[in-house]
């Protein structure tokens, strides 16, 4: 399958200290690559860094996007280019209703003028069937973003984008998180969905459990920063039943 | 009549702008400055027309000017010419001397009235301001067991030195519902609008107003749910642009029991603006089992931005159902920035859409068909 991300010895600076050092990936078109590892081992520094936050410098190393690198853009121009995060602890956007961001960020992509007018009234019904298919409520969409939103609303609601936006690249990070059983079958469904749509899934996840819904195709485990094993679905395994010791164990593919 | 106007007259000159316990706390928010320089501007003689897109608001039009006229299907209500003589303060008890000068210079007065079972119908009524000072009053009356919205549009004069008064008496009746959609743009005038709505019976009223002030605006909307099971309910929008200054005050005063008020108020200011929300709730002694909620929440674009929210509860009784209040005053932050520019969205369109959403945030923009950019153009006359 074709490289769709690619990230090449990356070495990121937060705050003057050094968080990632020297991590490799890539992710391909139809493919599902989970990142573990345990608390602060640098997934979020991983997945913010890709996106282009601010703060968030690249020291070494380089992020290619279907082979051309993307480091120097700005966030909104990797979006555009068909990167996609969904937010583990997306903020508060108050006066802002739902409706209205999810409008603006299609016609965004859609290259209007006026973000804030609904073209298309198709546009609509997309919404009401996604919402559906993610298990959220219409008046969820008259809502300021994410104010007063349940955990599991937040990431329900950051699933949607995942499936409106239409992106090359997907990264999820701890999708699963605060959800209950259904709602991380809901999870494990669309990134069922969205691998078999071809798109590149890159799933940062702390724990494995998403697992026992969907087969990671590569797993990637960080730890302080650097990769300290790679593996398939099996490695994801001996994570859930031993713990992330188990990456320091014989046979593990550091 | 010349007499009750010298005396209202010689009333402004020697009360304050404001008592110092008018307000959640004693500061002066309001830029009484502005109004100063303007007293003494001569009577407008040349007004505005209304804009274009009023006349698709509602099926009929009252526009009150330097007279009153009326247009289209009233749809039953009924509409009185009060004259430019009409006592004012009858209706509105003086707080300051804004008050007695409105009275005493009054330009327009009117009344519409929905009668007792009326149903549907719809009205708007625009109070245009002029090139000097104007003043208007309104009396509204929405009689038992009615249901109407109104949309009101209220736009300040033209010129750098225009002044203008608005002031209304809006009473529901028994069972009475009254929706309102009222958009202020003041550009650059100075204008003190105070209206007090008064809920009798188990009335209902819904407010949703979307301000931008002007040089100084003094906006002041005082609910007093009199009657058991009345509610009001406010939503509101309000955006500050540079050299504009707005004071924005919401009174929710519960005097019967199971009463309910909610108050929102979102704003936004940008660079060289000024905003104060304010939200302000008593739940007097006899007023069990009401309840309350105020949140205001300001958010301001650049550094040299003024924002100041204040949400205030007073709770006379020992039985509420709920009594909430929540206020916010923040800038947009590099987080939110970021979410924002994750899903495509440069950081002016980001800011844009802020914008954007806090203006759309009541609905008023919406049941116009305007956005925010249509309402610079049309309401800068």
């Amino acid at each position: 399958m074709p490289v769709a991300l690619e990230v090449r010895d990356l070495h990121v600076r937060v705050s003057g200290r050094e968080i990632l050092r020297g991590v490799d990936l890539s992710v391909g078109y139809g493919e599902l690559h989970a990142v573990m590892g345990p608390n602060g081992s640098g997934k979020t520094t991983l997945a913010y860094t890709i996106m282009g936050r601010e703060g968030y410098e690249v020291m070494r190393g380089d992020i290619l996007l279907d082979g051309e690198s993307i480091v120097g853009l700005p966030p909104h121009e990797r979006a555009l280019r068909g990167l996609y995060l969904a937010f583990q602890e997306p903020p508060e956007i108050q006066g802002v209703r739902l409706s209205r961001f999810l409008i603006a960020v299609v016609n965004k992509r859609l290259g209007e003028e006026d973000l804030s007018r609904l073209g298309d009234p198709r546009l609509l019904g997309r919404i009401y069937k996604l919402l559906g298919e993610v298990g959220l409520d219409r008046s969820v969409l008259e809502r300021e973003l994410y104010v007063g939103f349940s955990g599991g609303e937040k990431k329900r609601t950051e699933i949607l984008q995942a499936l409106l936006l239409e992106p090359k690249v997907v990264i999820l990070d701890e999708p699963d998180s605060g959800l209950d059983v259904d709602g991380v079958r809901m999870v494990a469904r669309v990134i069922k969905r969205l691998r078999d749509e071809g798109k590149a899934v890159l799933l940062i996840t702390h724990y494995a459990r998403l697992f026992n819904y969907v087969e990671p195709d590569q797993v990637t485990v960080l730890v302080n920063g650097s990769v300290a094993a790679r593996g398939g679905a099996e490695l994801a395994k001996r994570i859930e039943e031993h713990g992330y010791q188990a990456i320091a164990a014989p046979g593990g593919d550091r | 009549m010349a007499a009750r106007r010298a005396e209202y007259l010689e009333a402004a000159r020697r009360e304050p702008y404001q008592h110092l316990a008018d307000s959640p706390t004693v500061r002066y928010y309001t830029r009484w400055s502005v109004f100063e320089e303007r007293l003494n501007a001569p009577d407008s003689r040349a007004y505005p027309k209304p804009p274009g897109w009023l006349a698709g608001a509602s099926p009929g039009l009252v526009v009150l000017a330097g007279e009153a006229r009326v247009s289209g299907d009233l749809g039953g209500l009924e509409f009185e010419d009060l004259g430019s003589d009409y006592d004012v303060l009858g209706d509105i008890e003086p707080q300051g001397r804004l008050d007695y000068y409105h009275a005493a210079r009054l330009t327009r007065a009117a009344r519409i009235r929905v009668p007792p079972g009326l149903r549907g119908a719809r009205l708007a009524v625009a109070s245009l301001g002029g090139d000097g000072y104007t003043g208007h009053h309104l009396v509204i009356e929405a009689g038992e067991g009615s249901e109407a919205e109104l949309v009101l549009v209220d736009l300040g004069g033209a010129g750098g030195s225009s002044i203008k008064t608005l002031t209304a008496r809006v009473v529901l009746r028994d069972g009475a519902k009254l929706v309102i959609y009222s958009l202020s743009r003041h550009g650059s005038s100075a204008v003190y609008r105070r209206i007090n709505y008064t809920l009798h019976g188990a009335s209902s009223l819904e407010l949703r107003a979307l301000y931008t002030p002007g040089a100084s605006s003094r906006i002041v909307e005082s609910a007093s749910l009199e009657g058991t099971g009345s509610s009001a309910r406010v939503e509101a929008g309000a955006v500050a642009w540079e050299g504009e200054w707005g004071d924005v005050l919401f009174n929710a005063v519960h005097r019967a029991p199971r009463s309910r008020s909610s108050i929102d108020g979102r704003g936004a200011v940008l660079d060289g603006g000024g905003l104060t929300l304010r939200g302000v709730a008593i739940v007097e002694n006899r007023a069990e089992w009401s309840a309350t909620r105020v949140d205001v929440r300001i958010l301001t674009l650049g550094d040299r931005a003024r924002g100041n929210a204040a949400p205030m509860l007073e709770i006379h009784t020992g039985n509420v159902e709920e009594a909430y209040h929540s206020t916010s005053i923040s800038s947009i932050g590099e987080e939110e920035l970021f979410y924002m520019q994750s899903r495509g969205l440069s950081p002016s369109e980001a800011r844009g859409l802020l914008l954007e959403g806090i203006a759309s945030y009541p609905g008023v923009l919406e049941r116009l068909g305007l956005t925010l950019g249509d309402l610079r153009g049309a309401a800068n006359p």
